[in-house]
């Protein structure tokens, strides 16, 4: 057994895939704010259901635009609440009329006598909108201070965008702390002009107050640096054809044991004409994609042998995507898995020791590390 | 060791009694011609997944599904030469399963890295590995199939059910005149209720099926997953076809077919054949299969009788009787008479061998030194 197996084996068990409400895991990530959706998500004085870690919600916004989550179902005879009416900032239950304020308690039961209203509750989760994503605070007891986003929004143009993964959060979190898959699995992408796949680099990782500081050193000397958010969020370089190189924020947040949804914010430094001109060529990529193939159709094909990703276009809007989901998509559960790890995964073996640890004091009823990210935090994409 | 039940001839993954008994046999994979140099496809047998990839030279070879770095699936990733290379970070592997390369990892690493490979081979335009434990037997070999004429090797076709539905039903010759009744098996005069009787060999069973008018048909069953009889003749004017076939599970609840079949037509006849097989490949393609009308008729939305177009009907026959046992027959609710004696015997061989798996005794070995006899019994 090498030493980083033992390092790994030594720190608990790997049961971070599982984040149902009744999961350690799950129980551990609903001590952090979490973004939940997007704001647009719902028009103002609208409501959808929404998945969060094996968990259904209901995300409303008041009339006035205000973005709330409560409980799925009605606590009458639970049918879903979403298909019911906003009204102000409360919403009315499709079935018999129930009337709910967005924290949870029931104002109003048509059919019912005076004061029952009174002694029904259903969840209500403290929620705040930042970047145009609404966050979410799924926990017991009292939310901890909403995250200083350092000055993000400080420069250049934030541009967001979201998308469902079939794969579990886990394997995405490791992805993003493993840039020497870029090597290989963005060998043909939009990464391949980016300067990036000169040489495999040397890579450091550290533990910081807000989770892993990575850096990825080239023969040349030049450095690239990123960052995990814990528990969900990574903040990195990317390269797109559009842009260049972008900052990219990004939380990959679980929605079943086998999906999770990426909520991202891409810092982009243009201004002006140029933004106006980033902005325009996004745009056609959109329209491309509604023309192309869906990521999903060509994932199964790879995956069945069908189809080699080799095949596939390098300039289908979709690529990095898609290159993703196949090594992603079929990875087993990480408490499923039996790795065969090496040096090059060194930050990948520090997220799973950092998680197993905070996890065994969640357990043992030991504070857990409560992450801050305070200060903006500086990215290099190392080219 | 507790008594081998027929439960452990129908399960067949890893570990399981059956599972263990059937990867001591080579089995078919895939066809040939499905695996083009320089690819690689994922894999399912016997409820276990596998990488087979084929070499930019030719060579195939069988891996594990997994990278053994981070779990993410082999043949999704690059075949270089006659190695595969990981998709995800480069890792690349040998035919025999070495890594040979880690491009991210330090020099030697990849010394201490391996994936299991299983022996792999070719024959009669099929791919055949041994997916079992210790040294592989020798790959049997079929002379019948290898004569000269046109050998035709089938698309393979999953179907849903267990694989010994399908067995069962290879030394059961009293199912043609009922289930075959209206097709070309009673056109070439099996259409008839036989008198049947087996014997162990030692390759598996030989069934014999004596008509009524004293023709003897007799086909032979190889242990233990394998059918060799001859088929009607195609196409109208030929003589009868060698038929060779394996039925291998995919999961315990869908089996895969391999069939082949040998007409002993030559040179310009050879041609002319061809030709004709080819219209009706095609003719295949734009008509509704098996598996497409199978569960209509199953479910009662479609009779058999009502299906005018007749080209194809004893494949549907087939499958509606077999996946309409049960997708794995029940076999404690069933009414056996002496027709079906050579079924028992096959029970009979398959539970003997099992038991003496389970017991670590060793197992009877299947073999046959010559080529046996098929025949039409018309």
């Amino acid at each position: 057994m090498s030493i980083v197996e033992r390092v790994v084996s030594t720190s608990g068990p790997l049961d971070f895939a599982k984040t149902g409400p009744a999961t350690i895991t799950g129980r551990y990530l609903r001590h952090f704010w979490t973004p939940v959706a997007l704001l647009d998500d719902v028009k103002p004085g609208r409501a959808r259901p929404i998945q969060i870690m094996s968990e259904w919600f209901t995300y409303y916004r008041g009339e006035g635009g205000a973005p709330h989550v409560i409980a799925f179902a009605c606590a009458h005879r639970n049918t879903r609440l979403a298909t019911g009416w906003v009204e102000g900032d409360c919403i009315r239950c499709f079935y018999h009329g129930w009337k709910y304020d967005a924290d949870g308690q029931c104002v109003e039961q048509p059919a019912e006598d005076e004061g029952f209203a009174k002694k029904i509750k259903i969840a209500g989760y403290p929620t705040r909108e930042q970047f145009g994503l609404v966050f979410a605070f799924l926990g017991a007891g009292d939310a901890p201070p909403f995250p200083n986003f350092g000055g993000f929004d400080e420069s250049g143009s934030l541009e967001l965008s979201s998308y469902l993964r079939k794969a579990n959060y886990y394997n995405q979190r490791e992805n993003s702390s493993d840039v020497i898959h870029v090597q290989f699995v963005h060998s043909k992408s939009d990464f391949a002009r980016s300067g990036f796949n000169r040489d495999i680099p040397t890579l450091t990782a550290d533990e910081t107050e807000y989770g892993i500081r990575g850096e990825a050193t080239f023969a040349d000397g030049k450095v690239n640096v990123h960052h995990i958010l814990m528990p969900l969020g990574v903040y990195e370089p990317v390269f797109n054809r559009e842009a260049g190189w972008i900052d990219h924020l990004a939380w990959r947040v679980p929605v079943t044991d086998e999906s999770h949804r990426s909520f991202i914010v891409d810092r982009v430094h243009k201004t002006g004409p140029e933004l106006e001109a980033y902005r325009a060529a996004r745009a056609k990529r959109e329209r491309a994609r509604a023309d192309a193939q869906s990521v999903d159709e060509i994932v199964t094909a790879i995956l069945r042998g069908d189809m080699h990703i080799d095949d596939v276009p390098a300039d289908h809007p979709d690529i990095v995507n898609i290159q993703d989901s196949v090594s992603l998509n079929v990875q087993p559960l990480i408490s499923e898995r039996v790795d065969r790890l090496g040096r090059s995964d060194h930050e990948v073996i520090l997220l799973r020791k950092i998680m197993a640890r905070e996890i065994a004091a969640l357990a043992a009823g030991k504070p857990i590390k409560m992450w801050r990210w305070e200060e903006m935090l500086s990215i290099d994409s190392g080219t | 060791m507790p008594n081998a039940t027929l439960d452990d001839i129908v399960h067949t993954g890893p570990g399981t009694l059956g599972g263990r008994y059937l990867r001591s046999f080579w089995q078919p994979v895939a066809t040939a011609e499905s695996l083009a140099p320089g690819t690689a496809i994922p894999i399912r047998v016997m409820s276990e997944m596998y990488t087979l990839y084929r070499g930019t030279d030719g060579a195939a070879h069988t891996l594990t599904p997994r990278c053994p770095h981070r779990g993410t699936r082999l043949s999704t990733g690059r075949v270089e030469g006659d190695a595969l290379r990981c998709f995800y970070h480069g890792w690349k592997f040998d035919g025999d399963g070495a890594c040979i390369e880690a491009p991210a990892e330090r020099m030697g690493f990849c010394d201490t890295v391996r994936v299991r490979s299983y022996p792999t081979q070719e024959y009669l335009g099929l791919i055949f590995a041994f997916l079992g434990e210790g040294d592989a037997p020798p790959l049997p070999r079929y002379p019948e199939l290898e004569d000269e004429g046109v050998l035709e090797v089938s698309e393979p076709v999953v179907w849903p059910c267990n694989y010994f539905n399908r067995l069962e039903n290879s030394v059961d010759p009293v199912h043609l005149p009922f289930v075959h009744g209206d097709s070309e098996f009673s056109e070439a005069g099996l259409g008839d209720v036989p008198e049947v009787s087996g014997e162990e060999t030692g390759f598996g069973i030989s069934t014999s099926a004596k008509r009524p008018n004293g023709a003897v048909r007799v086909t032979h069953f190889h242990m233990p997953n394998i059918n060799y009889l001859k088929d009607p003749p195609k196409e109208n004017s030929l003589g009868w076809v060698e038929h060779l076939s394996w039925r291998v599970p995919v999961d315990d609840e869908s089996c895969v077919s391999y069939v082949m079949q040998l007409a002993h037509v030559t040179g310009a006849a050879a041609e002319e054949y061809r030709e004709r097989r080819k219209r009706k490949l095609e003719k295949a393609r734009t008509t509704a299969s098996a598996t497409m009308l199978g569960p209509r008729v199953l479910e009662g939305s479609l009779r058999i009788d009502d299906i005018e177009d007749r080209t194809f009907i004893v494949n549907l026959q087939d499958y509606v009787a077999q996946v309409g046992q049960g997708t794995i027959a029940d076999r404690d609710d069933e009414r056996l008479g002496r027709s079906d004696r050579v079924v028992l015997l096959m029970r009979k061989i398959f539970l003997r061998e099992l038991q003496a798996l389970a017991d670590g005794r060793p197992l009877k070995h299947w073999h046959r030194s010559e080529r046996v006899l098929a025949t039409v019994g018309v």
